[in-house]
């Protein structure tokens, strides 16, 4: 196991919330190398695996021609990368292994703290992507939409 | 009626018609040049007056698009976020589409960015996408964020202009109020195509042939049911009463631009010296009834000339008086290069300026911003020509099956990032200022945009382009320490500031930064590639952001020393100086 920083209880229990308000207060002030450690632990881990788990609650949906599958694969060195594919259809979303719905639309890679600032609206992908943390392949356009389809607009932002 | 002064803290006193106002440089033109060139001045410390003689800014959209080059100065001014906001993100009108009505057959579509590798290229060349977002809105934040040495004062019309012995004196007059007197020692005339100054001053205008008259119609409505899963830039309509252009100002609250040219003496006549339907106009574009298009409102209507103006000289024959932006250079509106020619003229000058009130570069360093930035507004308007006779023909032509075969060919009037970021100044001779329209190619040659790329500082992303906004940036690779110690030598350079910074290699860690080594690290090799610097060389870039020159590092004082007295002494460019001189 990866040894990381410790992170004060309250800190952990809010990044654990799923509250994304409670995850963007929690990563403020934190230093971005700091958390980087962190989400290479075993700890981190299952953070980043409750993430993934209920990213079917956050999702809207939209027109969607037929089912298309988003891969996303979060690279937390040292540790393993982490990837799942969410399954996507007008009205619903799955969490799914990779390899197990074929090949994927499109493919979100990138490293886990802008994971984790993406799936709580700290940052938005464009953002990300245009200071190359954030690579895209496949449907530009699918890519573009994800964080519509999931409600993660920022404030202000067109969702 | 008295002057409005904005934006000023509520308690500093508002200057009063009759009263003398002091500046170092007084803007007549509060428009997209005026306002960029104040907020670029303040930037360096110059305090900066604008007088603009609307009460409020029009609402008519007029320019729409911002490229990147402009949005990388409005990040710099720290407004893109919000411009981005106020605007239509690239991703979502990133397509082109001719049809025969909004409702009716689609005939082509051109993608500008149409697949993952497109889009992740556009982010190796910028930290900004291009925006769709109109030119009242742009305004309205460059007012709201103006700062404090830099003030508009509403509602005056800068009537005479007039030397004095130290500069300028500029009588402005209030509606019914005393004269407004700006007295200071450069003036900028960014009062557009039809402000009357120049003239006073000897700044004679020239004209090419009018490419005809364009009739502009903004209006609101909802017209998603016909724009959905398509949504483009543009929507190009060719049908029997319209063959013009729908322009996506909003399309979330639904704010639009029909844009008809007059493609004939008949259709002079028809859009302009009669009363014309405009109601009838909108429904023929879109293809449905008036009572079937939801919120349908227009809300203003203007005609203007498409063509290129220019002047003879940009600058007065005292040197006090130069020209930005429309009242240096109008273009067609195809290609979108109108406001944002304007803003990088005012990007150009701003730093010139500061250098030469500060007494630390001599005057002739001015000269060589209409040198530079002329060849730039030509080309641009040679561009807009061309796109706006391609355009012209395109619509004449038949809409039937064969009208999407050629349509590739009009890319470069949409897709123009080689324009956008490649431009030079002062290129060496027989070369274009634009060498490929399309496509960009990062070079960190003297003259050229130092590119962009990632440098990290403890997980931070800090662009280079980023070194070099308020003052000279030596960048320079890990065999370049040398240069920082050059840089706490000579802390200024023609006044304005001067760093130096070492960027590591792309596979170095945080544990090789030591107290002298890299104070940045070139993040995916980026840097590395595009500057290719060798051993102690470094770039020496201006506070435009261009290479001024590529520096050796053989005999560092010597090399700096000579590059900055060719700069301030004759505004060369030093690598072009040897040919030029
Ligand atoms: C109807 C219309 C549609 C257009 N559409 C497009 C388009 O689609 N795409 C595009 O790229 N470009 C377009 N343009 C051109 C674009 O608007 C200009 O390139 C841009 O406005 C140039 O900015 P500027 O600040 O140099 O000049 P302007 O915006 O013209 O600003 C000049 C300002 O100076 C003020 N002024 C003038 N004289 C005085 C004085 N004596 N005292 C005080 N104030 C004074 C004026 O009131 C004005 O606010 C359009 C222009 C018009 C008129």
């Amino acid at each position: 196991m990866t040894v990381g920083p410790l992170f004060p209880p309250e800190r952990l229990a809010a990044l654990r919330s799923g509250d994304l308000a409670d995850v963007r207060a929690a990563l403020a002030g934190l230093p971005r190398a700091e958390l980087a450690a962190w989400l290479a632990t075993s700890e981190g881990e299952a953070v980043l695996r409750t993430v993934f788990e209920r990213m079917p609650e956050r999702y809207t949906g939209g027109p969607m021609d037929g089912q298309q599958t988003a891969r996303w694969v979060v690279e937390r060195e040292p540790a393993e990368t982490l990837a799942y594919d969410l399954v996507l259809t007008e009205d619903n979303c799955e969490v799914r292994r990779t390899g197990t719905s074929g090949e994927p639309t499109v493919t979100l890679t990138l490293d886990a703290v802008s994971f984790v600032e993406m799936a709580s609206a700290a940052a938005q992908g464009m953002d990300l992507l245009l200071q190359g943390r954030l690579q895209i392949q496949g449907d530009v356009h699918l890519a573009v939409r994800m964080e519509s389809l999931f409600g993660l607009a920022a404030p202000g932002e067109p969702g | 009626m008295t002057a409005h002064v904005s934006p000023q803290p509520e308690s500093d006193p508002q200057p009063e018609t009759g009263a003398l106002v002091e500046a170092d440089v007084v803007v007549v033109g509060g428009g997209p040049t005026g306002l960029a060139a104040a907020h670029f001045l303040a930037g360096h410390g110059v305090r900066t007056v604008v007088l603009e003689q609307r009460l409020t800014p029009s609402g008519h959209p007029r320019a729409t698009v911002i490229n990147s080059r402009t949005m990388e100065l409005l990040r710099h001014l720290g407004i893109d976020a919000a411009v981005r906001r106020a605007g239509v993100p690239l991703q979502n009108t990133a397509r082109i589409t001719w049809c025969t009505e909004l409702a009716g057959t689609e005939l082509a579509g051109l993608d500008i960015i149409a697949s993952a590798d497109a889009l992740m290229q556009r982010a190796v060349n910028s930290p900004v996408l291009p925006v769709i977002c109109s030119q009242n809105r742009v305004e309205a934040l460059l007012v709201d964020r103006l700062p404090d040495n830099a003030r508009v004062i509403r509602g005056v019309k800068a009537e005479e202009l007039a030397p004095t012995p130290s500069g300028v004196r500029v009588t402005a007059s209030g509606e019914g109020g005393r004269p407004l007197v700006v007295e200071a020692r450069y003036a900028v005339l960014a009062e557009g195509l039809h402000g009357s100054l120049r003239e006073t001053v000897g700044l004679e205008q020239t004209a090419a042939t009018p490419l005809g008259r364009l009739l502009d119609i903004h209006f609101s409505a909802d017209l998603s049911p016909w724009t959905a899963g398509r949504e483009s830039a543009l929507y190009w309509v060719l049908n029997d009463t319209v063959r013009g252009v729908l322009v996506t100002v909003d399309p979330v609250d639904g704010e639009w631009l029909l844009e008809i040219p007059a493609l004939s003496a008949d259709e002079e006549h028809r859009y302009f010296e009669q009363e014309v339907d405009h109601h009838k106009l909108i429904e023929a574009a879109i293809g449905k009834p008036v009572d079937a298009i939801e919120g349908l409102r227009i809300h203003s209507v203007r005609n203007w000339v498409m063509g290129s103006t220019g002047l003879t000289s940009w600058r007065s024959a005292d040197g006090r008086v130069l020209a930005a932006g429309d009242a240096a250079h109008t273009f067609p509106p195809t290609g979108g290069f109108g406001m944002n020619t304007g803003i990088q003229d005012a990007h150009n000058l701003a730093w010139k300026l500061a250098a030469v009130l500060r007494g630390n570069a001599t005057d002739a360093l001015l000269d060589s911003y209409e040198r530079e930035r002329r060849p730039v507004a030509e080309f641009n308007a040679r561009h807009s020509e061309t796109n706006a006779l391609q355009k012209r023909a395109l619509l004449q032509s038949d809409a039937d099956p064969e009208f999407a075969r050629n349509i590739e060919e009009h890319r470069p009037h949409f897709d123009f990032e080689g324009q956008t970021l490649g431009f030079s100044y002062e290129p060496g001779p027989g070369e274009s200022v634009v060498q490929d329209v399309v496509n960009y190619r990062p070079t960190a040659q003297a003259g050229h945009r130092a590119p962009h790329a990632w440098l990290d500082r403890d997980g931070d992303r800090i662009s280079s382009i980023d070194l070099a906004r308020t003052g000279f940036a030596l960048l320079t690779g890990p065999g370049g320490a040398v240069w920082r110690q050059v840089a706490q030598e000579t802390a200024t350079v023609a006044g304005l500031p001067l760093t130096a910074t070492v960027i590591g290699t792309a596979g170095s860690t945080a544990a090789d930064t030591a107290a002298d080594g890299p104070q940045l690290r070139d993040v995916n090799g980026a840097f590395a590639d595009s500057y290719a610097l060798r051993g102690a060389e470094a770039v020496l870039v201006r506070p435009d952001g261009h290479v001024l020159a590529r520096l050796p590092g053989v005999a560092p004082r010597q090399e700096l020393a000579q590059a900055v007295d060719r700069i301030v002494t004759t505004g060369l460019m030093p690598a072009r100086a040897e040919v030029l001189s």
